[in-house]
């Protein structure tokens, strides 16, 4: 069936959690990592661990929990879940013999540094002179956008336009499996098509996980680019920050427009909106949208009202496009048009969520937004595709006499486990349930009737 | 495209020899964009072809090269763009938001042929689109109207006139050897040259309480300035204009060959009847009552008709059910003259006169009818006649009343043809009736424009270009069609059958997939259902075997070929009127003009292949406006049962394409809730497989369709030279006896429904 594997998006503390241990201690010493990752706690989770944050032994459990009064069960769960999987607390024997609880001492420091101040800056002492020509929030907007759809533009077109995505880029793509490369030219995949039809910030969030798997190959130190990340989700959004010991990995997120940075050898450089946002994306959807653009009618029309090479490359994807105007494009959803999209792996509810979430304001004036035959429709050509089930058995031949395949025949039709059967080639399949019945039953009856 | 065309001219060559339907050359034009590239998308790119406008957001339409139109329909000016754009352009698709137009050399000629003049039909497109205008569309349009409009046939004081406007049309005219035979040469012969006023006729029926534009809407204030004049010029048609026109007479006799010669030169003649002037042919007796009332679409239509004070030949498209008989009366009542109506079935004769005798003051002497069964005597008074096509066109011997009949309708000149569900007409035999019977102006009405043999585009020279066309799903909102609930049913094949059908290569796994025993209970499920909610179900179904056998399963009455028209009557009217008979199965027999206004469900169970026009017509069935309008949701249901894997499929998605493109939506019913919980037929294996042997025992001809001689074709023609022995048949034209086919003539037995109880 050609899917592919599915894209999931772990969040911040599935990732986390997946490090090595030593990753993790070395990880939480950096304040900065410390505050993002407590901000992403549940609430009940963040109580907790404020209450614990300056008590400086073990604390007994079952007290815990009291304190917990109002909070239901299952949030309770939730939290202590959470806070031992990412290793933010471990349980240890009090004297009493009864469980207690103790923060990781590394997360301790870094949050009670970050909470309450001291330690180093976290640029370092780096004395910056001030931009001559201060970048505005509007510029470093659409520089992010701009360079973000640089690189899925990429993705969608199969010409290796090399000036577009530096190696560096086009390489992680390649490797995380969202392109495939034929010679000189690469092809998207059925993971890149999932990822295109993501959220910006989900996205940008996939990427960078895919980005830290692999930073290690070129030469990066996981935790400092982790930290570095956190950092920046701290930063405000217009001001210039050093860059310090992090260039390498900063021009990586300058050429995929996290980062704005004039010359590469410039000093410092600007976080932008996707830089500061996109870890919200890990813990939970944010539903920025721009205007939506698509009308889809009940004939299977669908219009889009963009120029944006991108939307209408994603558009083309499901639908066949007919005519193109600056600004309008006009195209059919086929069966044929659709069934491509499923076999690159992507699935109706996704091509449906992507309609949905860009659907033009006229098209919001009717509930449902989709015409309910559209969205049948859709999910009715991916059942197409598995109406057929398969089941194991196991195939019964070269009996050697009618008698011998009719006894068993029978005693397998009455455990009620034949799938098939042709009596005149003497062929009999079982279903795996049966199959050791009738093995058993063939093997007695060969002993009681046999040579 | 072309290759359709070409198929349709290679035709034309086989028959040429017989009368042909001349087409003007300027008709066989398309529009192409050759030389426009393609995207990396495989679309067609217009961006280097035409610029956008800066304030394009305020204008309502993209225009492509190949004369596609997209119309926004949230536009602020999409009601006066609309109102343009259904003069000059074929309406494609009409759903929500995007409404997709087609200019199209016919649709070309008919706005020509409702006033519209070609400078004004380039200037206003090229001011409502959003972009420049494409190369190649301006010229196209000047291509296409340049002739057409030009000259009028015009019929006044009982004299033929070829009228124009332009002087240099006027001297090509004079200069054709064949009109030059055909004028008029002992009096009049000069050219006279007089001032017509083109005043519009007020239709003052007392319908002033719906006007369609009540007041002039206020100047929308973001459209740009050059739109102001458009706006500001809707419906100026109305407005009394004084022209100069010059005309010469021609002989009657000469008629045919004028407009056939017309044609060839290029210049098609429009045919007007100047009713008011004609002082030979008596006005009759017939005015339209006070309390009768117009809808605005109706009004419309009719003013697209009468739009310079003459009546125009043409065609009004209107839904089923949206009261295109009261169109009909109007135009009879306004002509006020003699008046032939045609119609398909002895069914819709009776509806036609009920008709007249509802909407307009006439006496019942003056409305005769001519149906097999039933033959009024015609006098001098005569107003208005009502018959059936096949009555008119039939060519055999026929009987002396019916010889009487005609005779009175080839001798009569009538001021008014009205024919009925006129996509019919292109049937070979049918175009005699066009031939024979005098008429001075033409109109056509039908709800489904479209054939699947592409003949409708002759309709446009053989009674004149579409005058109107409603849109179906404006008339849904505005309440005066039902809203219908379209749903497609997915029967699962039961294996026994699927095995046979895919073993099947005959005929009869039409038979197989029709009566297959998921389907007959899906369709007792939703009879059950619909007749606990008290509404009122027709069953159709092609398949006359099938027909028979689920109604005698279910125990209701059916109607199909054979069944008498007075036994037609009482089924019909047990139906209206009687709480206890709720469902009725009909054969194809019913496709046309059959008016159940209490039918609210439709269930079909076995259709024409993928003929869009009988999906459109089936559903018309259900369409008139039903009691409780707003109070549902949904006021009626249309349901299509298909056997799942099979043909049917296919053909059901053929067949809804019309509906779709008029902005129907048909949801799939992968199962019915609740099926299992009822106790219905074929539950069991044994019972199905009983069922199917009868299927196996099934000859060919049980799977054909049957055969009604009013769809046309030749194989019906053959049947009306085969003789049955009833004393019926050799009357002549009772159709009814002429479609008894082999295999049900000796199964005579007749299932009667007990209306009694």
């Amino acid at each position: 069936m050609g899917g592919g594997e599915k894209v999931k998006i772990r969040n911040i503390h599935e990732y986390i959690q997946k490090l090595p241990q030593t990753t993790q201690d070395r990880l939480y010493t950096h304040p900065a990592t410390c505050l993002a990752l407590f901000r992403s706690l549940t609430e009940t989770a963040q109580q907790y661990v404020m209450r614990l944050l300056f008590i400086g032994q073990p604390f007994a459990l079952n007290k815990l929990t009291s304190w917990a009064v109002n909070v239901r069960e299952k949030a309770n769960l939730d939290a202590t879940k959470q806070l031992k999987s990412v290793r933010l607390w471990s349980v240890v024997k009090l004297d009493n013999g009864t469980d207690g609880v103790t923060l990781h001492p590394n997360f301790r420091k870094g949050l009670t540094t970050a909470l309450c101040g001291g330690g180093m800056s976290w640029y370092g002492n780096h004395q910056l002179e001030p931009d001559k020509k201060p970048k505005t929030v509007e510029f470093l907007d659409s520089y992010a956008q701009e360079r973000w759809e640089c690189l899925l533009q990429y993705m969608v077109q199969g010409n290796s336009d090399s000036d577009k995505v530096s190696p560096d880029i086009a390489n992680l793509l390649l490797q995380s499996g969202m392109i495939n490369k034929h010679g000189s030219e690469h092809a998207i995949t059925s993971t890149g098509f999932q990822f295109l039809l993501l959220n910006t910030s989900s996205q940008i969030w996939y990427f960078m996980l895919k980005y830290l798997d692999k930073c290690d190959t070129i030469g990066l130190n996981l935790t400092t680019c982790l930290a570095f990340i956190f950092q920046l989700s701290f930063s405000t959004l217009g001001k210039v920050y050093p860059i310090g010991s992090h260039a390498t990995f900063v021009q990586h997120l300058r050429q995929i427009g996290l980062v704005y940075q004039r010359k590469h050898t410039s000093p410092w450089f600007y976080p932008t909106r996707h830089a500061i946002d996109f870890l919200s994306a890990g813990s939970n959807k944010s539903a920025e949208r721009k205007e939506g653009f698509i009308v889809v009618e009940t004939n299977f029309r669908i219009y889009a009202y963009t120029s944006n090479e991108l939307d209408i490359a994603l558009v083309a994807l499901f639908a066949e496009t007919l005519h193109r105007f600056e600004g309008f494009v006009v195209g059919h959803i086929t069966r044929e048009s659709v069934q491509m999209a499923l076999q690159n792996g992507i699935s109706a509810k996704q091509i449906l969520d992507f309609l949905e979430s860009h659907a033009h304001p006229q098209m919001l004036k009717c509930k449902p937004t989709i015409p309910p035959t559209i969205t049948d429709q859709m999910y009715l050509w991916e059942m197409e595709r598995s109406r057929l089930s398969t089941e194991e058995g196991v195939l019964y031949s070269q009996f050697l006499s009618d008698a011998d395949f009719k006894v068993v025949h029978e005693y397998a039709q009455n455990i009620g486990c034949v799938q098939w059967s042709n009596v005149q080639k003497r062929l009999l399949v079982v279903n795996k349930k049966g199959h050791g019945d009738v093995k058993k039953y063939w093997k007695q009856y060969k002993k009681e009737h046999g040579e | 495209m072309t290759g359709k065309r070409a198929r349709r001219e290679a035709e034309g060559d086989g028959e040429s020899s017989k009368k042909k339907i001349a087409i003007p050359n300027s008709a066989k034009q398309s529009l192409q964009a050759f030389d426009t590239p393609h995207d990396e998308y495989g679309a067609r790119d217009y961006r280097n072809e035409v610029k956008m406008k800066p304030d394009h957001k305020t204008r309502p339409l993209f225009l492509t090269s190949d004369g596609h139109i997209f119309l926004e329909s949230f536009s602020p000016i999409y009601k006066q763009a609309h109102d343009f754009l259904i003069a000059i352009a074929e309406p494609i698709c009409r759903p929500v938001n995007i409404h997709e137009y087609r200019l199209t050399p016919y649709s070309l000629y008919a706005a020509v042929s409702v006033g519209l003049q070609t400078d004004d039909i380039v200037k206003y497109l090229s001011q409502l689109s959003k972009t420049t205008m494409p190369a190649g569309v301006e010229d196209f349009v000047r291509l296409c109207t340049s002739s057409y409009g030009k000259v009028k046939l015009v019929l006044k004081h009982n004299k033929y006139f070829l009228e124009t406007a332009h002087l240099d049309v006027l001297q090509c005219l004079l200069k054709d050897p064949v009109l030059a035979a055909a004028r008029e040469t002992d009096v009049g012969s000069a050219v006279l040259e007089e001032k017509i006023s083109t005043k519009a006729h007020v239709f003052s029926t007392n319908n002033t309480a719906i006007t369609d534009n009540p007041a002039q809407p206020a100047p929308t204030p973001d459209a740009p300035d050059d739109l102001q004049e458009f706006l500001d010029k809707e419906d100026e048609e109305e407005e009394a204009t004084e022209s100069k026109v010059m005309s010469f007479q021609i002989k009657q006799k000469e008629i045919e060959n004028v407009q056939r010669r017309c044609i060839e030169i290029d210049y098609p003649l429009l045919a007007e009847y100047d009713f008011k002037n004609d002082t030979v042919n008596p006005n009759v007796d017939m005015t339209l009552k006070p309390t009768t009332v117009l809808r605005p679409y109706q009004e419309k239509s009719l003013r697209k008709m009468f739009g310079n004070g003459r009546a125009r030949s043409g065609i009004i498209v209107l839904p089923c059910g949206a009261g295109k008989t009261l169109v009909g009366v109007t135009t009879a009542c306004t002509v006020r003259k003699k008046c032939l109506v045609l119609c398909t079935s002895a069914v819709a004769v009776e509806q036609w006169k009920s008709q007249f005798k509802l909407w307009a003051n006439i006496d019942d002497r003056l409305i005769v009818r001519f149906t097999s069964s039933t033959k009024d005597k015609p006098d001098q008074n005569t107003a208005v006649a009502i018959s059936t096509y096949s009555m008119v066109s039939f060519t055999s011997k026929r009987s002396y009343e019916a010889e009487k009949s005609m005779e009175f309708i080839n001798g009569t000149e009538w001021g008014l043809l009205l024919l009925d569900e006129v996509h019919t007409i292109p049937a070979k035999q049918f175009r005699r009736v066009l031939t024979e019977v005098r008429a001075h102006c033409k109109l056509g009405l039908t709800a489904t424009l479209v054939r699947e043999d592409d003949k409708i585009a002759d309709l446009n020279f053989l009674i004149g270009p579409k005058l109107y066309e409603a849109n179906w799903m404006e008339l849904q909102s505005a309440g005066f069609i039902a809203r219908v609930h379209c749903s497609e049913v997915w029967c699962p094949m039961s294996p026994e059958f699927y095995r046979e059908y895919l073993s099947i290569r005959s005929r009869k796994r039409k038979l197989l997939y029709t009566m297959n025993p998921n389907k007959f209970r899906a369709c007792e499920f939703l009879i059950k259902y619909h007749e606990q909610r008290a509404d009122k179900i027709i069953v159709f179904s092609d398949n006359v075997f099938a027909l028979r056998h689920y109604a005698i399963k279910l125990n209701k009455p059916f109607i199909d070929g054979p069944t008498h028209q007075t036994e037609r009557m009482r089924i019909l009217q047990n139906f209206k009127f009687n709480p206890l008979l709720c469902t009725v199965f009909i054969s194809k027999v019913g496709d046309n003009s059959f008016d159940l206004p209490e039918a609210n469900v439709l269930i079909q169970i076995s259709s024409h292949g993928g003929s869009r026009r009988q999906e459109a017509q089936r559903l018309g069935r259900i369409l008139r406006a039903k009691k409780n309008m707003m109070s549902e949701e949904y006021n009626a249901f249309f349901y299509t049962l298909v056997s799942q894997d099979t043909q049917e499929m296919y053909y059901s998605n053929k067949r809804q394409r019309f509906l779709v493109n008029q902005g129907y939506s048909f949801k799939v019913i992968n199962r019915l809730e609740g099926m299992d919980q009822q106790d219905l037929h074929y539950s069991t294996k044994a019972e199905q497989a009983e069922l199917l042997q009868k299927v196996l025992a099934a000859t060919d001809a049980d799977a054909d369709t049957e055969e009604v001689p009013v769809e046309g074709t030749a194989r019906a023609k053959q049947k009306f030279v085969r003789k049955h022995g009833e004393s019926s048949a050799l009357s002549g034209a009772d159709l009814d006896c002429h479609t008894w086919n082999t295999t049900n003539r000796n199964e005579n037995i007749r299932f009667l429904p007990s209306l009694d109880d």
